[in-house]
């Protein structure tokens, strides 16, 4: 069964292998739309829209916000400051980690509702486990940034999370804190297959804002491999991306 | 896995000659033994030149003012190096790296430069693209480096300075040499400098931004050199800069026909993502 529905602002696809899965889809997309409620800066009453007006102290957030926050931190440190959910005005942004986190938690939910043979796949960010109908290992394309409608590569992550951070994001959120007037555009899509979709995700994140260099920290990031595409039509993989490319 | 680039093991070499060779280094009270330890951390690039502890020439004593020139001295031509591996690197886009170390020609291991790492073909993956670019030649037929030596004084009288081996009688073993060998170390003496760290002016390294360096002394000794800023902020050098990286496999990308499960692609903007969703739709 599959599904697709617009959470967080964006198309999420959940695709269950097998045929009678309503149930465990509806409480996924039920996870995820408790997530937003929570997490939206676009929401009014959200915790973080709340939090960022003062709304509430700091000291008083959930224990989800709270691991949100941990996981951001831990993340800005292991990118030297290139990941960061504070904004340049001030304001806490967390979203680059949410998408992630929410997704790994709810590939956990389904996993332990019995279900082992699926893929979730939030705006590029993709969970999966386990293998297709067909008992094949899940395969993803890799979006073509300059051609939507167009993949360039085929990769089996085999269970581990991808997630693909790039130019043609909605909003500025993603910046060079070292230098926030540069333009990021050299490099302009990072696909990332990491331990889980959170990790992919967040490293997908910080490597496409260190532009050229993100592949290199990549390259030297144990248990990740990425594919980066440069303004010219260019990919460079790092060294074992390839063993991702064969079923 | 560590990549070497083979100009930036001439530059080493050429920090050996330069603080070997150079008749000005030996006026800044430097022998042959200096240990220098050069980064950039901007680049991304780390030159290590690793030697025997310095030694000094005579107890002399030297003035402050005497020792700040000295200082001012080796900080110009730090500033002078920096420059020349930047317009090095940049004739070398080809080549890339991390680290490079070179070691003194004391050092017991005499393994020739290693070749670097031909593309990804080291991790055992898969080489189904093209790499791009080409490795470095080997070290004994690349033409370019050429230049450090002719920019090098001829040798002083050896007279002047304790063992003086000659940098370039033996290829210096390239690897591992963060991690040293000793080699017979002559009891340091009062070298004449200070112990303390020392910041240099800001250098502007043509168009291609500031330079300022760092010197540490500890009991005597420059223990470290470190550049506080290098090219990075115009364009045009953050290009060269990024060229200085492990080399990894490149491919022109090419639209595939294969039917996959999904797809991951950067959020989409709202236009493509009403393309997108339709088609998501569509399959869905």
């Amino acid at each position: 069964m599959r599904e697709t529905r617009i959470i967080m602002g964006m198309p999420i696809e959940l695709s269950v292998a097998g045929v009678d899965a309503h149930k465990i889809i509806e409480e996924a997309f039920s996870h995820l739309t408790s997530v937003d409620e929570q997490f939206s800066t676009y929401k009014e009453n959200s915790e973080i829209s709340r939090l960022n007006r003062g709304e509430i102290s700091i000291d008083a957030i959930s224990p989800e916000m709270k691991e949100v926050f941990a996981i951001s931190e831990k993340t800005k440190k292991e990118t030297n400051g290139y990941f960061d959910i504070r904004k340049p005005n001030g304001l806490l942004d967390p979203s680059g980690i949410v998408k992630g986190w929410a997704i790994k938690n709810t590939a956990a939910l389904i996993n332990a509702a019995g279900c082992q043979d699926f893929f979730m796949n939030a705006g590029g960010d993709i969970a999966m486990s386990g293998k297709n109908d067909k008992g094949e290992e899940w395969s993803i394309g890799i979006r073509n940034p300059f051609k939507v409608n167009e993949i360039v590569k085929v990769v089996y992550p085999r269970g581990k999370g991808i997630a693909t951070s790039g130019s043609y994001i909605r909003g500025n959120h993603i910046y060079n804190p070292h230098n926030p007037s540069e333009e990021l555009k050299e490099i302009v899509s990072v696909s990332i297959v990491g331990p889980d979709v959170l990790e992919a995700d967040r490293f997908a994140t910080a490597a496409f804002a260190m532009g050229k260099e993100g592949i290199l920290f990549i390259e030297n990031l144990a248990g990740f491999e990425g594919y980066a595409i440069d303004v010219g039509g260019i990919a460079t993989m790092t060294s074992g991306f390839m063993a991702y490319a064969a079923p | 896995m560590q990549k070497i680039l083979l100009p930036l093991v001439f530059i080493g070499v050429s920090f050996l000659y330069i603080f070997s060779r150079s008749p000005a280094a030996a006026l800044a009270g430097i022998s042959a033994e200096t240990a220098i330890i050069a980064t950039s951390t901007d680049t991304g690039i780390t030159i290590e030149t690793v030697a025997q502890p310095i030694v000094p020439e005579a107890t002399t004593t030297q003035s402050e003012a005497e020792l700040a020139a000295r200082l001012a001295l080796l900080q110009d031509r730090l500033a002078k190096l920096e420059r020349t591996k930047i317009a090095f690197v940049a004739t070398q886009k080809s080549v890339n790296t991390a680290t490079v170390s070179v070691a003194s020609p004391s050092s017991p291991t005499t393994q020739p430069i290693a070749q670097p790492a031909s593309g990804a073909a080291s991790s055992g993956a898969p080489a189904p693209t093209v790499v791009l670019p080409p490795p470095p030649p080997p070290l004994a037929t690349d033409p370019v480096p050429a230049f450090v030596p002719a920019a090098i004084p001829p040798p002083p009288p050896a007279s002047g300075l304790v063992p003086a081996t000659p940098v370039a009688s033996a290829p210096p073993p390239v690897g591992n040499v963060g991690t040293g060998t000793p080699a017979p170390a002559p009891p340091p003496a009062a070298s004449g400098y200070i112990d303390g760290t020392y910041t240099g002016s800001v250098a502007q390294a043509g168009s291609r931004g500031p330079v300022q360096v760092q010197v540490t002394i500890i009991g005597g000794l420059i223990t470290d050199v470190t550049f506080l800023s290098s090219p990075s902020a115009a364009g045009t050098s953050v290009a060269i800069n990024a060229s200085a990286m492990p080399i990894l496999t490149q491919e022109a990308i090419t639209a595939q026909s294969a039917s996959v499960a999904t797809v991951s692609g950067a959020t989409l903007t709202s236009n493509a993502f009403k393309q997108s969703l339709a088609s998501a739709l569509a399959k869905a």
